[in-house]
């Protein structure tokens, strides 16, 4: 399921339990989501799920809700 | 403690007293004031004057004026600010005098009134004349008070059957404002609206007008004097549904409808309510704004934003125009509030918006309503032509 393995993205790079990612897990909420934490993130979910984000989605996934929308709205371009 | 307001004022009131100089009087002054010209207080000298026998110091019959103005007229919370004297004939001990004023004129900003004073003689013999001027000070709780007691705090929301016009209506209603709930197509919205408010126990009536016509509107005021006895103020939420589109593809009647519902029925209620609000020299209007319209408008909404942009600017004219009049004209400008308006709008740009907030959530409809009750109530009586963003610190200007 596509936002199980989101979490297990976001739990390996910020080191916090997949049991705790919710709604409201975004950069306010994760100490170490800095500006360099999220350009891993955006290369490891590029490599999970074989897509390539625009400049303007890197920049949109500032939680884990939009990452989920995100990640969609990418797969269904490449599928396009 | 009651106090007279400047209002209840006019002109033509007076007030008098009586009262009879005895040599007690005399000697009581001479000691206050140090003024012991033996005129006032020898007799054996004075009768070697062209006076014959004692005279009454001319202020002591003069200051009997500060006890008219200070308990009679305006009375309590009087500041007597200026005053002239010509002492016409001498005051004797035993005269009867009788001290009136009048009110001459009134300044309007000032809050003063010109009285004219006189004192007379049993032989009625104007001895002491003059002018003076009074300003009634506004003992700011008093006077709130007492306003609060004249002010029918009625309030007529237009658009009050959903979203923010909805939540407004209950909120007002809670802060005990009697309210009419309009409505133009969704009756079922205002009922539950009405309905609510009554659970709480509070005061409203529903009312359908579509305020693109101007003699529904007049019937609406009109029902709501009726009915309330008054009005206070009008808060304007009727909207159109926010769509985005291409420039390109937009038609002049796309255009139109935002205009026809937002600006035109601003319009038409705003000429009705001052038939109201004129008169009684009071009331308070709030428009709904809109972000989309400030600063960097909302990407192709141009019909909405535009609209919004000229009722921003419509409230400033009005605010301009009327204000002299004591008349208010505010917008209350929301950011995206969780309500039906935004239901086409999709997911992602909702969190993406909550993301770009300070405050980290979207308004709710209940945070607009505050703000609203805020420029209604007169705390806010300073308050007019300004825009109050709620945008959780999306946009500082």
């Amino acid at each position: 399921m596509l936002e199980q393995r989101v979490k297990k993205i976001l739990s390996q790079l910020f080191q916090i339990p997949v049991e705790s990612i919710n709604e409201d897990t975004s950069s306010d909420t994760v100490p170490n989501w800095n500006s360099l934490a999220h350009m891993n993130l955006v290369v490891a979910l590029e490599e999970e799920f074989g897509v390539s984000f625009s400049d303007e989605q890197m920049i949109e996934m500032l939680s884990y809700p939009l990452i989920v929308l995100t990640v969609k709205e990418a797969a269904n371009e490449k599928t396009i | 403690m009651k106090i007279k307001h400047f209002s209840q004022f006019k002109i033509g009131d007076f007030a008098k007293l009586e009262h009879v100089i005895t040599e007690n009087d005399v000697a009581k002054f001479a000691e206050l004031s140090g003024d012991d010209n033996p005129l006032h207080v020898n007799k054996t000298f004075a009768k070697k004057t062209v006076f014959k026998d004692t005279v009454a110091h001319g202020m002591l019959g003069a200051s009997f004026l500060s006890a008219l103005i200070g308990k009679h007229i305006p009375g309590n919370g009087a500041l007597w600010i200026s005053q002239n004297f010509e002492f016409l004939l001498p005051m004797r001990i035993g005269d009867h005098l009788t001290v009136l004023a009048r009110v001459i004129e009134k300044y309007e900003s000032q809050h003063i009134l010109v009285l004219e004073t006189t004192i007379t003689n049993q032989h009625k013999q104007v001895v002491v004349k003059g002018t003076g001027k009074v300003r009634c000070l506004e003992l700011e709780k008093l006077d709130q008070e007492q306003k609060a007691h004249e002010d029918p705090k009625v309030i007529i929301v237009i658009g009050g059957s959903r979203g923010i016009g909805a939540a407004t209506a209950e909120y007002l209603a809670q802060k005990n404002y009697r309210v009419v709930i309009n409505y133009s197509k969704d009756r079922a919205g205002a009922e539950a609206t009405l309905q609510a408010i009554k659970e709480n126990n509070g005061n409203a009536m529903i009312y359908q007008a579509d305020v693109r016509n101007s003699e529904s509107v007049d019937a609406m005021v009109r029902a709501t004097v009726q009915t309330f006895g008054g009005v206070s103020g009008l808060v304007y939420c009727a909207t159109s549904k926010v769509t985005a589109s291409d420039f390109l593809q937009l038609e002049w009647q796309d255009i139109a409808e935002h205009f026809d519902l937002q600006l035109r029925g601003a319009f038409n209620c705003v000429q009705s309510i001052l038939k109201e609000f004129v008169p009684q020299k009071s009331g308070s209007v709030v428009f709904i704004g809109s972000m989309a319209a400030d600063a960097t408008p909302m990407l192709k909404v141009t019909g909405y934003a535009t609209a919004k942009a000229a009722l921003h600017t419509l409230a400033k004219t009005l605010a301009l125009e009327f204000g002299p009049q004591g008349i208010r004209f505010n917008v209350v400008s929301p950011g995206m509030t969780e309500t039906g308006l935004i239901a086409d709008i999709p997911e992602k740009t909702r969190l993406l918006t909550k993301m770009q907030i300070p405050l980290r959530r979207l308004a709710q409809p209940q945070d607009i309503a505050g703000a609203i009750e805020f420029l209604l109530n007169p705390n806010a009586k300073h308050i007019t032509g300004e825009t109050l963003r709620i945008y959780g610190g999306q946009l500082m200007i």
